[in-house]
């Protein structure tokens, strides 16, 4: 083990464990900083600025991670190589840059297509932020949406399968009935980010699923989503492979995970209790998310063509939460204060624990260790 | 035989040492005079500790009442020990310490557990907020104008005081040591929570533990939460499902009432879904801003959930704030300490 990754607290890993996990490491905000540790050696390596570094997400070629950093009386969007060879502070024109996601470039989808990131922006004036896309091979700034507003955590569709199957069964209304727009004229970008729209309404601010195109932004149809209603959907994921849409809605009274297909959407982690923050599996098959279903915030998974749900990592009185999956989805790393600070975990979906999979500790540290990111599998 | 055991009563209390000579919590980290508890006689409180005691037990201010306390451990996650405690049927009311024993030491927290009896369905709450205690940017300082707000609010016939955060100007530990020593002149129970201002090695978490916690009073609810920085308050820390877990908690309320330091509309919308979306709060009071009018003027965005937002202490504001059965009312600020 280096030095540095005695300092940091990187406990001994267990031996089958190969990869790299980018995380979120400090005491003070003032010195969180992103750093990338190897799970075959337990060497770890400081990425970021290190000041108010915020969650880590890696380019899908595995090369490049962005994440959000303080800069000025902001934050900024920082771009850095795995092997810390190079760092690019995103040039902005809002001060308050959050949630960076990278487009599906690289990808079997979309083979050498350009390298960009999307992210909400916002001028601090007022609660108004916009989406941003940054193209690292120009190096400019453009906002996505037309001059759409109050739109946040833009996630890139993979590819446009979901939509073209859905403009084939003529579901979309492009624009609304008064629009004049086909769903033609979208699909010839190519290229399609889905995010979360502040909609003002008569007894206040709620949420709508927007789809998001560089000069467009609509709303997702009522069909698309549970039930006709005024309800507050969040932390919308498509599926690795662009046929289904995860994300969550209050619709039914509490919290639940609900998937779009081509058919509609479906709940699927049917509970009273809450359910949060949904995650697929590198292959499309599972989602992992988070749920209060006993008692505190446990990890758990579910297999959304028949809602099978199992549970991954529940302990009585901590939480466990943030879930990453390994590329070959046998396992999957967390965050749990289950030992006090929150500290990195590894659960091995493949082997039974006491309560759900096996786990192992992955850090052991005075301050804070959280956002695991699991690095993709790089084609060497 | 009576005069032997006062005797050993007044010794018992004598060697208890209260806070750690730095001013931060030792082994009874909460109920404290920032996170009391407040019970009727027979009613239960939780106490953290960082270690499972010999002995803990109430002490009155006066030394002279000690209720019995039947106590259950649980070991917590971090090293921690939750003492699940019963106050005894005919404890009488009043203020009182909580003393613990461990390793031969006694640790005892002032002002950390109220025993009243009975919860009123009509109550008035104190609203301090943004004491920034440390400051100069009166001419008078602002640990006098603070003070002074304090034994305001020790008139107010409050049930209680919430200080919404910016304790201190630059959250050193002095400053912290100076704002509970004023603190401890109030008569009434004191809620605090953090702000921006409090933010530094955390001193504010070393003198009254967890940022974010719940309390019962009477059928009402009330949630303390953190929203000192936005990372903090965002999705990536654990402080959302304790938002999640002490919403549900206090869902059956007859009110269930918010207090934090500040909002602005792009802090953590996770716990903004989870306060004032899912289960919207029924009040939600906080300070920050300084001025008087804000929640008139800025209609708070999520449309359920009525806003109070008190002017600064350190600018000689104090709110007194009326909650019955018809719902939380707040009265208009009043300047209650001369700043120059």
């Amino acid at each position: 083990m280096s030095s540095l990754a005695a300092l940091l607290g990187v406990t001994a890993l267990a031996a089958d464990l190969s990869g790299q996990i980018a995380y979120v490491s400090g005491a003070e905000q003032e010195d969180q900083c992103v750093c990338l540790m190897d799970l075959a050696s337990g060497e770890v390596t400081r990425l970021g600025p290190g000041d108010r570094d915020g969650a880590p997400v890696w380019s899908p070629d595995g090369q490049w991670l962005a994440f959000e950093t303080k800069r000025g009386g902001g934050m900024g969007i920082c771009l850095a190589r795995h092997d810390g060879s190079e760092r690019v502070d995103v040039p902005h024109r809002f001060e308050w840059n959050r949630r960076p996601r990278w487009s599906p470039a690289g990808s079997d989808e979309a083979p050498g297509g350009p390298l960009r990131v999307a992210y909400a922006s916002n001028d601090w004036r007022a609660f108004a932020p916009r989406i941003m896309v940054y193209d690292l091979d120009s190096g400019t700034e453009t906002q996505w949406g037309g001059e759409a507003s109050s739109l946040a955590r833009p996630v890139w569709m993979p590819n446009m399968k979901l939509l073209d199957a859905l403009q084939a069964g003529q579901r979309l209304l492009w624009g609304g009935p008064e629009s004049d727009l086909t769903g033609q004229e979208w699909l010839e970008g190519e290229s399609a980010l889905v995010a979360v729209f502040f909609k003002k309404g008569p007894a206040g601010l709620t949420t709508d699923l927007f789809l998001l195109t560089e000069d467009h932004a609509v709303g997702l149809p009522e069909f698309a989503l549970p039930s006709r209603g005024c309800y507050a959907e969040w932390a919308v994921e498509p599926s690795p492979d662009g046929e289904r849409v995860a994300f969550e809605s209050n619709d039914g009274g509490d919290r639940e995970i609900f998937v779009l297909t081509k058919k509609g959407s479906a709940d699927v982690s049917n509970h009273r209790a809450a359910d949060w923050n949904p995650v697929w599996s590198p292959d499309s098959e599972w989602i992992a998310f988070e749920s209060f279903r006993d008692g505190r915030r446990g990890l758990y998974r579910v297999y959304p063509d028949t809602a099978r749900v199992l549970p991954v990592a529940v302990t009585p009185d901590a939480d466990n939460w943030w879930p990453t999956w390994s590329p070959d989805g046998q396992a999957m790393a967390f965050v749990s204060n289950r030992s006090g600070d929150p500290e990195l975990f590894v659960a091995d979906l493949t082997k039974k624990g006491e309560d759900g999979a096996r786990t192992w500790r992955l850090t052991e540290h005075p301050g804070f260790d959280y956002a695991p990111a699991w690095r993709p599998e790089v084609e060497p | 035989m009576r005069r032997g055991l006062l005797a050993v009563a007044f010794l018992a209390a004598t060697a208890a040492v209260g806070r750690q000579p730095d001013g931060t919590l030792g082994l009874v980290r909460v109920p404290n005079n920032g996170v009391p508890a407040i019970v009727t006689p027979g009613g239960v409180f939780d106490a953290t500790l960082t270690a499972r005691a010999s002995a803990i037990r109430l002490v009155s201010e006066n030394g002279e009442a000690r209720p019995a306390l039947t106590v259950t451990w649980r070991e917590m996650p971090g090293g921690l020990f939750l003492a699940h405690c019963t106050v005894a049927g005919h404890a009488p009311p009043g203020t009182y310490a909580l003393e613990a024993d461990a390793g031969g030491n006694t640790d005892r927290n002032v002002r950390s557990v109220y025993v009243r009896k009975s919860f009123p369905e009509y109550y008035l709450i104190a609203h301090l907020t943004d004491t920034h205690v440390g400051s100069e940017r009166h001419p008078r300082p602002a640990a006098d104008i603070f003070r002074d707000a304090v034994e305001v609010a020790n008139e107010s016939a409050a049930a209680f005081a919430l200080v919404t955060g910016d304790l201190t100007e630059g959250g050193e530990a002095g400053q912290f040591r100076t704002f509970i020593e004023i603190l401890d002149t109030c008569t009434l129970p004191t809620f605090v929570c953090s702000g921006n201002h409090d933010r530094k090695a955390h001193n504010y978490e070393k003198a009254f533990g967890p940022d974010t916690y719940m309390f019962r009073f009477g059928e009402d609810g009330y949630i303390a939460f953190d929203t000192k920085d936005f990372v903090v308050a965002d999705s990536i820390g654990p402080q959302d499902a304790d938002l999640e877990v002490f919403r549900r908690a206090v869902k059956g309320a007859r009110w269930a009432i918010g207090f934090s330091h500040r909002y602005e509309p792009d802090m953590g919308i996770r716990c903004q879904l989870v306060l004032f979306v899912d289960n919207p709060l029924d009040h939600f009071i906080f300070g920050h801003y300084h001025r008087a009018g804000i929640d008139v003027e800025v209609p708070f965005p999520w449309g359920q959930t009525p806003i109070t937002v008190t002017p600064a202490t350190v600018d000689g504001y104090m709110r007194v704030i009326d909650v019955s059965a018809k719902g939380v009312g707040p009265r208009p600020p009043e300047r209650v300490a001369p700043i120059e």
